[in-house]
């Protein structure tokens, strides 16, 4: 294995092995660190799943070796920085793979209105994004490609400003 | 009431309490093995043959597994569990304790049949099947 790469990602979830899969087309050196272990197959998550009495959103994956090497995002403040009186409640698996692991399966696009809460409703706690929709839409497709998100395009066309 | 006996009575009363016919017997040898190990021989041997007697006197069957089964403290909460498991694949012990079998037994549930669905982790097929109509 080598000791110079060109890139270093961190994490191996889903934008970091898109990032390393782009980058190491254009024939970049690329080396992902990731916290967590490899873990176990989705074979064997699912069965574990189906061994489990309370069947909640972590069951498949409470295997008690996945932090060995990091310690685990369990709490809702282990990674973000909650301050607000509404915490982001969403949890975190550390594996190879990461989080994408865990997944709901769906990927619904900001709206244009969005990216302009300030401006358009004078939310004030809000602030408008330094983008627009329109800046990140082929990014979007990108992205879909790759994921393989599938839907109806002619659905959605012309509403709320999609095109 | 030997293994043979109680094996066939138990996949007929399956039937009746579950309201599906053709139920794998391979499965119900191993449900009723599970049963066997929470609720005592003694009270299975006696809900099935009270089951037995049921069929046996025809009439309304209905009512007589209600009355003389589903009413009844012990043998209904034996017969309730009997449902669960192969519904579920899951059951509550006496002790309150939930139990739970091999995969198989989740995956195989009625339940999924019942609300048209499949097993969480288990998809409807292999990549890409979500972009085709389901049938």
């Amino acid at each position: 294995m080598s000791d110079s790469y060109d890139v270093a990602i961190i994490g191996s979830g889903v934008a970091g092995a898109l990032m390393a899969w782009r980058l190491a087309e254009q024939n970049h050196r690329v080396v992902i660190f990731e916290a967590g272990y490899k873990g176990e197959t989705r074979d064997e998550m699912v069965q574990r799943y189906a061994r489990t009495v309370d069947k909640t959103p972590s069951a498949p994956y409470d295997d008690g070796v996945s932090y060995r090497y990091a310690p685990a995002p369990r709490g809702l403040d282990d990674y973000y920085v909650q301050k607000g009186p509404n915490k982001f409640k969403s949890t975190y698996l550390r594996r190879v793979g990461g989080s994408t692991w865990h997944w709901l399966g769906n990927v619904p696009r900001f709206l244009p209105a969005d990216f302009k809460l300030r401006t358009l409703y004078g939310i004030d706690r809000d602030c408008d994004w330094p983008i627009s929709y329109d800046d990140l839409e082929p990014w979007y497709c990108e992205a879909e490609r790759a994921i393989g998100v599938s839907g109806d395009h002619d659905q959605w066309n012309g509403i709320h400003g999609a095109n | 009431m030997n293994d043979e006996e109680m094996s066939q009575a138990f996949m007929a009363l399956s039937e009746m309490l579950t309201g599906e016919t053709g139920l794998p017997v391979s499965l119900g040898t191993q449900f009723l093995e599970r049963l066997l190990r929470s609720f005592p021989r003694i009270l299975m041997e006696d809900t099935l043959q009270i089951y037995i007697e049921i069929n046996r006197n025809g009439g309304d069957i209905v009512s007589g597994v209600r009355d003389t089964i589903m009413h009844h403290t012990e043998r209904g909460s034996l017969a309730r569990e009997l449902i669960s498991i192969w519904y579920t694949g899951q059951i509550k012990q006496p002790s309150g304790e939930s139990e739970i079998g091999l995969p198989e037994h989740y995956f195989s549930g009625l339940l999924w049949k019942c609300i048209k669905a499949h097993p969480p982790g288990m998809s409807g097929g292999g990549y890409g099947y979500w972009t085709e109509a389901p049938e």
